[in-house]
């Protein structure tokens, strides 16, 4: 059974001073949906992001996570309702291999009295960090190899995977351009592994700027125009260019 | 789109390369071979006096002191953060393990008192810059109340006559003086931390990418403490070799200790913005210097070359590590390796 | 940086002052107007160096047996921090008079002559030739250091030494060059060593700045070199480190000459370890030197006195 109200926002109003970010924007995601949000710079996309983040509270409107009302007081508050948001930056620790960068803040100690003294199991790190990955069905270069030392494709992949390993199930995946920057193919990777999120049921948003891989990879597309969303709908029903005149103020959905 | 059967392959996964590996590969034994380019060097330019054994462990005791300090400084760097305390703090520790050993305070816990001192200095510098100060101007601050206090307990006098801490300064074991065994006992002990225990592995992190750290969930205050508080207590334990050594302890903190120690971080390849770095590495930086100013002692040359030639290496030292890196980073970022293999 | 000025406070031979102790304090008897009360500035090249607090604290006890009160001013090895403290002091009349010691002669020059301007008295350390003045100067003392003599006066009693225990090889130490006066201590040194003892030969030199790092060179020395036996060390921390580095290699140095003077080497000398010291005898300069500002407190206008700083050596 499909819940069709994984995450919902409802009326979300953001004012910075007499600034309105955000007007009375609705949005909601289904469980294994994935739904592109478009707009240019200035429309309110990172904005919305926050609020669905819990990086901000918003001036006024509801969200609901699975059917219940929740606040969001902390990107923390947004992870224990099963939120998880992947940064353009990934905020991954370079200089540590691919199992310590998906472990960390959640490691596992040896059993025993060494254990005690906080000696890592760096194998059962290893063996969980590659079954993540392998649950995923993407399978980057060797558990310990650097992150510094993958492409931008495989960090990308570990960062999601990162954020994907922390939701649960049922969760809701907020991705901030993730193809920003990668080539065709790694793109593509990219791409495949947000659809096999969503096949396991993993509620996505992705904010970017690229309608191509909105078009690509998305059920739905949401488009703002200057804090307000002008357009909603099905990617299988969009026609490019009215979304590009959505997206530039040219028109909006319904006219 | 189903999962099952679509297992992609984002590179030739198990091996790097070549060229990469070539790259790591200077990067990561450069230091060994410029050392044993050295130490063959000098063996010839220095003969006989260079090559030898006696020699040998001359330099690894000079270069011991210096790697304690360097210790601290490195793992300072690590976490992020540039301690330029330690002088201040080495001279209080010695000064205040030569007063209390003075006073009749049995050796273990003069000692003992002068590594509190430091781990208590590292956590004052912490808590000071966790409310948002520059490290680098809190640390100067430090440098300079340190310095003061320590001339104010040692009546601007130094404390001489330290005979109760030979055993750890010019007493030998097995023909190895002390403060070898000490700096060795360090690094291991520090290396083990670090690679091996949550701690270490997060106190990395949070000086990698301290957002990185937040977000999942680590709290980065008490890290930034126990970073500096290393690095501190390096220092004290470098303050009292130092004063064990000469056998007096000096109230005047000597900034050429931030010098020398940073040049040994520098050599390691540890690159200021933190997160990384090899702690036997640092040692074989130091051990570097001491055999270029062994070598330079023992040629006979003037002595002022030595400075020079640590200048230049180290100017080189950098030059390598950034090409290295960045040639390496080059190549996996824009020579799309990540190519998917047929599945 | 603290190095090269430890090293030129070294050079200046401050470490002398032990010896003051034992010349004890005579109450000058001018004074025709009492200025009793009234401040003198000891502006030193830093406060770090043991040895110059303890000659501050000389000059304190002889102007304050005279009811001058002292109060340091800490240059902090810094040439225009110096010169602009005192001008400071100077202008705002908070002091009767001052005693110099300077971080870089020349650099005070202009600093002197505002001093006479306002006739307030000084005595500073070095000839009137350092400040690019000539002869004697109303309301100023002279103090000047024979660096050349010095160097001597080591490398004579180093000789004198070597000769007697018949030493083949001998161990050069000093501090770097940086330093006032020490190029003609370091050459002087040389040229009265090979002079006195042409059959010891120099087989080893090191330039240290601290106690560590002398002790670090002379033990590799050592090693290279295990016949010297005789240590010419310029400074107090260069002897001072021959001295640890002997006992910790198990041998016994027929010479140890040391030019300096500190606490921790006369107790060095009195424990038998260092064979003789040669050293600026400080304490006789700040009582004549002392004696001098007091005359010239009342009588600003008048000359100072030039004087030469005795060398004395402890054997």
């Amino acid at each position: 059974m499909r819940n069709e109200r994984a995450f919902e926002l409802e009326s979300i109003t953001v004012h910075y001073g007499h600034a309105r970010a955000l007007e009375d924007v609705d949005l909601h995601v289904a469980e294994g949906e994935v739904v592109a949000l478009l707009g240019d710079n200035g429309a309110g996309k990172s904005t919305l992001l926050k609020v669905m983040s819990g990086a901000h509270r918003p001036t006024a409107g509801r969200i609901h996570a699975h059917g219940a009302e929740v606040d969001f007081r902390s990107p923390k508050d947004a992870a224990a309702a099963g939120v998880q948001m992947v940064y353009q930056d990934l905020a991954l620790v370079d200089a540590m291999d691919i199992a310590a960068n998906l472990s960390l803040g959640r490691e596992h100690v040896v059993k025993g009295p060494l254990g005690r003294l906080g000696v890592l199991d760096r194998r059962r790190m290893r063996k969980e960090s590659q079954a993540e990955l392998d649950a995923l069905g993407v399978r980057t270069a060797p558990m310990t190899r650097p992150v510094e030392l993958l492409s931008g494709g495989q960090r990308q992949v570990v960062a999601i995977a990162r954020a994907a390993a922390r939701l649960g199930e049922r969760g809701v995946l907020l991705l901030d351009e993730p193809t920003a920057a990668l080539g065709h193919e790694q793109t593509e990777l990219v791409e495949d592994l947000i659809r096999a999120l969503a096949v396991k049921g993993t509620a996505i948003v992705i904010v970017t700027h690229n309608l191509p891989l909105a078009m690509a990879v998305s059920d739905r597309v949401v488009v703002l125009n200057r804090g307000r969303k002008v357009g909603d709908i099905a990617t299988s029903l969009a026609d490019q260019d009215r979304v590009v005149s959505w997206i530039t103020g040219a028109a909006v959905q319904g006219d | 789109m189903t999962m099952t059967g679509s297992v992609h392959q984002l590179s030739r996964s198990k091996r790097l390369p070549a060229k990469v590996r070539g790259l790591i590969l200077v990067r990561d034994q450069g230091l060994l071979m410029l050392w044993i380019a050295i130490v063959i060097l000098f063996a010839y330019l220095a003969a006989p006096y260079f090559f030898t054994v006696a020699t040998g462990i001359a330099m690894l005791n000079s270069a011991s002191i210096a790697s304690i300090y360097a210790a601290g400084l490195a793992v300072g760097v690590m976490t992020g953060v540039f301690d330029l305390s330690v002088p201040g703090t080495a001279a209080l520790a010695g000064v205040v393990t030569a007063l209390l050993l003075r006073a009749g305070v049995p050796v273990w816990a003069a000692i003992l008192a002068g590594l509190l001192i430091g781990v208590l200095v590292g956590i004052v510098n912490a808590l000071i810059v966790i409310k948002g100060f520059d490290p680098l101007i809190v640390t100067i601050a430090m440098l300079s109340v340190l310095s003061g206090t320590s001339l104010i307990l040692a009546g601007g006098n130094n404390v001489s006559g330290l005979q109760g801490l030979t055993f750890m300064g010019t007493q030998t074991y097995l023909w190895i003086p002390a403060p070898v065994y000490i700096a060795l006992a360090l690094f291991l002990v520090l290396t083990v931390f670090l690679k091996t225990t949550r701690a270490g592995m997060r106190l990395l992190a949070v000086g990698g990418n301290a957002e990185a750290a937040r977000r999942v969930g680590i709290p980065v205050s008490r890290y930034r403490v126990l970073g500096f508080s290393i690095s501190a207590l390096c220092a004290a334990l470098g303050g009292i070799v130092t004063s064990a050594y000469v056998t007096t302890a000096s109230p005047g903190a000597s900034v050429s200790i931030v010098f020398d120690g940073m040049t040994a971080v520098a050599l390691a390849g540890i690159p200021f913005i933190g997160g990384r770095g090899s702690l036997p590495r640092v040692a074989l930086g130091a051990i570097v210097v001491a055999t270029i100013s062994t070598g330079l002692l023992l040629t006979g040359v003037q002595t002022y070359w030595s400075s020079i030639a640590t200048g230049v290496l180290l100017v080189g030292g950098l030059a390598l590590n950034m090409w290295t890196s960045r040639t390496a980073t080059n190549l996996l970022l824009t020579g799309d390796t990540g190519k998917r293999a047929v599945e | 940086m603290k190095k090269s000025q430890y090293t030129a406070v070294a050079g200046l031979g401050v470490a002398a002052l032990a010896l003051a102790g034992c010349t004890g304090t005579t109450t000058p008897s001018t004074g025709a107007t009492s200025k009793a009360g009234a401040t003198i500035a000891f502006s030193t090249v830093s406060t770090q160096i043991p040895l110059i607090t303890s000659l501050s604290d000389k000059v304190s006890d002889y102007l304050g047996g005279s009811g001058y009160k002292v109060t340091v001013q800490d240059s902090a090895f810094d040439p225009v921090k110096q010169g602009q403290q005192l001008e400071q002091a100077a202008n705002s009349g908070s002091i009767a008079g001052a005693w110099i010691f300077p971080v870089a002669a020349e650099s005070l020059t202009s600093t002197l002559k505002m001093f006479q301007s306002k006739k307030i008295p000084v005595v500073v350390d070095g000839g009137p030739s350092d400040f690019g003045l000539q002869g004697a100067q109303p309301g100023i003392v002279f103090v000047a250091s024979d660096f050349k003599k010095y160097g001597q006066t080591i490398g004579d009693e180093a000789a004198k030494c070597a000769v007697k225990a018949g030493a083949t090889q001998a161990l050069s130490l000093r501090a770097s060059e940086t330093a006032a006066g020490s190029v003609a201590v370091r050459d002087s040194i040389g040229a009265a060593f090979s002079a006195g003892a042409p059959d010891t030969q120099v087989v080893g030199t090191a330039v240290a700045s601290d106690l560590a790092s002398a002790q670090t060179k002379v033990s590799q020395l050592l090693i290279a070199h295990p016949d010297a036996s005789v240590v010419i060390a310029a400074t107090d921390e260069t002897a001072l480190g021959a001295v640890n580095a002997y006992a910790a290699a198990g041998k016994t140095p027929a010479c140890i000459i040391a030019g300096g003077g500190g606490p921790d080497l006369m107790a060095a000398k009195q424990a038998g370890k260092v064979t003789a010291v040669v050293a600026w005898d400080y304490g006789a300069e700040a009582e004549k030197a002392g004696a001098d500002l007091i005359r010239l407190l009342s009588d600003p206008t008048s000359d100072g006195g030039v004087f030469t700083t005795p060398i004395n050596v402890t054997k």
